[in-house]
């Protein structure tokens, strides 16, 4: 139903409660809605993505996908591990069409809960069944982008995973078959990110990388962006609020977000970023970022923020700490789940996660030495931080 | 010179003081029937509700149940929680693969009685945040490692600690498992009845149809004679007249437009918004309740004319 028609409709079911008209004829037009400046190429792939990018981990409505399309957001980024993700995305595509307008990333694993992805020694079947689970709940006959996702989750086997010949194998007949266009893969540390990354790049077998970058981020990634520049493998930036901590410090003007996005975007061989978007409000507030150029103004605003948290965060990737704990407590994994549960709102995810850990931060507490602080290059307070993690995280015995 | 009589006193006191030691001791020891039963009344065959073996996985020695006396030892800092939402007792076991080995079950399941199938809910609102819905028992919730849903008055949590690669099955064949009950929740209650799906029940903590405002809201979905469309509802904590009003601003910032009108004798909103379609909003009583997934305004209006004759009867 057309704009004027519902007026002259809902005038005929209005009543004469004296208020009449309440909004929308005069506001909606005056502010008008802010919209994508930029598109970049992404790699060797002939796709140009929108610089600010759709995030869909917690995607929980197919209008909010329609909305952030008519703002020229053209790249969306799933996962069968992300509850109904997929699903209201496939009632988007349903729903409005447009499927050309609009690419689709999602990744190989299994659908339900988060951390399914399949592993190096899975048959090719397994992985074009997972293909052919995505294409169903988002109700089309191809995908733009799959990825092999959270490349260094583990500490075994991501070579394997990497470049398991299963997953090539079963990549191959799905482009062929026209399911699956380009092949990708993420990583969010917290193991050998870089050096997992940079194989992927100079393997020639992957037309994208997703690596976890921020302003916050150790210098290495961006030695691997440009790696990626040189082989025209296209990458598309994730985690790039820097865990996503409290903003409201005073920032000398510009947004926290907006400069975070703008740092990320100033190098040239990053096509894009993702970032979560699960309401109308976030969508415009992330959306009026695109193509703003990294100022003075962006740096005060990101200065300010790292002198309020620097010492709080551990770089996701990082894993400088990882050979110092004489009791093999994998610090940097234990603080990242701290996160989730501290910033991300995904206090049962964290909890369930840790408590799979054989070594926890209980140990951490009669530790004299703390040997993971001194090996922190960011002077991160880790014994105070693990302490608190093993607080926050532990189920009760 | 013979003993006062206040001397006498003090004397006959500390003769009596063994004696009373003695009364109290042999209370003590006295066979409390309410204490060495632990049989508090209804938690009779709450380790009952666990069979030994589930979807191919073992129970690891024998389930445990804790009552309100002793949920704390499960749950520390945490028990309080459920014993404000009605707890009644929670029953734990530990599963695995038959070649596992013992002592380190790959799941556990938590099966708290909530007494009634609105403080389950209240539990499983309360603890899924962050968590994705998924169709499991009569609403539930999946996340990294862990399952979580209701069954009538039944709390379930299913964490896995190994690979995690029969949760769902493990979810699944517990939930077809426990047994059936008193099936509506209140929360669904304020719904009409003809055409609501039985699996169309869902509870969304946030960004309801993609706007801040709206959290914690219960949704159920419709089919009727071919269409598709949803009721809601949800008890903002500001008074529900501001929420109106900052919804009105909200739907005016996306763009959408709004009008107003009465439904069924009380004011409310219809909203035309180029993506969500058609909807609307009322309030009643503290409730916000509403509708979408309309083309037809006129069909909204009529549906919401039932929905406030329901909800407000």
């Amino acid at each position: 139903m057309k704009r004027r028609e519902f007026i002259k409709t809902a005038a005929v079911a209005a009543t004469a409660s004296g208020l009449g008209l309440a909004s929308g004829e005069d506001s909606a037009s005056a502010s008008g809605p802010s919209s994508i400046q930029s598109y970049r190429p992404l790699g060797k792939t002939g796709l140009k993505i929108s610089d600010i990018s759709f995030g869909g981990g917690k995607l929980s409505s197919s209008s909010l996908v329609a909305r952030a399309m008519d703002m020229g957001i053209n790249y969306i980024d799933t996962a069968p591990d992300y509850g109904r993700s997929e699903n209201v995305l496939g009632e988007h595509i349903k729903k409005n069409g447009r499927r050309d307008k609009l690419i689709v990333a999602t990744k190989f694993c299994d659908y339900g809960f988060y951390g399914q992805h399949l592993a190096g020694d899975q048959p090719e079947s397994k992985y074009i069944q997972m293909v052919e689970g995505s294409l169903e709940r988002l109700n089309t006959d191809y995908i733009d982008v799959v990825f092999v996702h959270a490349m260094g989750e583990g500490s075994h086997g991501q070579e394997e995973r990497l470049l398991s010949e299963n997953m090539l194998g079963a990549f191959a007949k799905l482009k062929k078959a026209g399911k699956a266009r380009f092949l990708a893969v993420s990583s969010h540390g917290p193991n050998r990110m870089e050096e997992l990354l940079m194989k992927a790049v100079k393997s020639g077998h992957f037309d994208i990388i997703q690596p976890a970058h921020n302003f916050m981020q150790f210098p290495k990634v961006p030695d691997v962006i440009a790696e990626a520049g040189k082989h025209g493998v296209g990458v598309i930036a994730m985690k790039t609020l820097a865990g996503a901590k409290e903003t409201k410090i005073p920032t000398g003007g510009e947004p926290f977000e907006h400069a975070a996005f703008s740092w990320v975007l100033k190098n040239p061989n990053v096509a894009g970023l993702i970032v979560t978007i699960a309401n109308v409000r976030t969508l415009k507030y992330y959306v009026e970022a695109s193509g703003k150029p990294f100022t003075e103004r962006s740096q005060t605003s990101l200065d300010r923020y790292m002198l309020a948290h620097s010492a709080e965060y551990c770089r996701t990737g990082c894993g400088e700490c990882l050979d110092a704990c004489p009791e093999g407590v994998n610090v940097a994994s234990i603080l990242r789940h701290q996160m989730y549960f501290a910033d991300y709102g995904q206090e049962k995810r964290a909890m369930a996660a840790y408590a799979g850990m054989e070594k926890k931060a209980d140990a951490c507490a009669d530790c004299d030495g703390a040997p993971c602080q001194e090996a922190c290059p960011y002077g991160v307070h880790v014994k105070r931080r693990m302490n608190m993690a093993h607080k926050d995280l532990s189920f009760p015995a | 010179m013979s003993p006062s009589l206040g001397t006498l006193a003090r004397v006959a006191l500390l003769l009596l003081l063994p004696l009373v030691a003695a009364a109290v001791y042999m209370d003590g020891q006295r066979y409390d029937p309410a204490v060495l039963r632990f049989d508090p009344s209804g938690v009779a065959g709450a380790s009952a509700l666990l069979a030994n073996q589930v979807a191919g996985l073992a129970m690891e020695g024998s389930a445990r149940v804790y009552t309100s006396d002793n949920l704390f030892e499960y749950v520390n800092g945490h028990a309080e929680f459920f014993l404000s939402l009605g707890f009644k007792c929670l029953t734990v076991a530990g599963y695995s693969s038959p070649d596992t080995a013992p002592g380190k079950p790959e799941y556990t399941v938590d099966v708290y009685d909530m007494a009634a199938p609105q403080n389950a809910f209240g539990a499983l609102a309360q603890e899924s945040a962050g968590m994705n819905p998924m169709n499991i028992g009569a609403i539930g919730y999946s996340s990294s490692r862990s399952v979580t849903f209701i069954k009538d008055k039944l709390y379930v949590k299913v964490d896995s600690f190994g690979t995690g690669d029969r949760l769902m099955e493990l979810a699944g064949a517990l939930a077809a498992a426990l047994p059936d009950g008193e099936e509506s929740l209140p929360q669904f209650a304020i719904f009409p009845v003809l055409g609501a799906l039985k699996s169309g029940r869902f509870y969304k903590r946030e960004d309801y149809m993609g706007l801040e405002l709206f959290r914690e809201v219960f949704e159920q979905e419709y089919e009727r004679e071919g269409l598709r469309f949803y009721a809601f509802a949800f008890t903002p904590q500001a008074p529900p007249e501001d929420l109106m009003r900052q919804a009105m601003e909200a739907i005016s910032d996306m763009g959408g437009q709004a009008v107003d009108v009465e439904f069924g004798g009380i004011r409310g909103i219809l909203v035309h918004d180029e993506y969500e379609g058609e909807w609307a909003l009322t309030t009643i009583k503290s409730k916000i309740v509403g509708a979408r997934g309309f083309s037809d305004p006129a069909q909204l209006k009529t549906f919401m004319e039932e929905l406030v004759g329901k909800a407000g009867g």
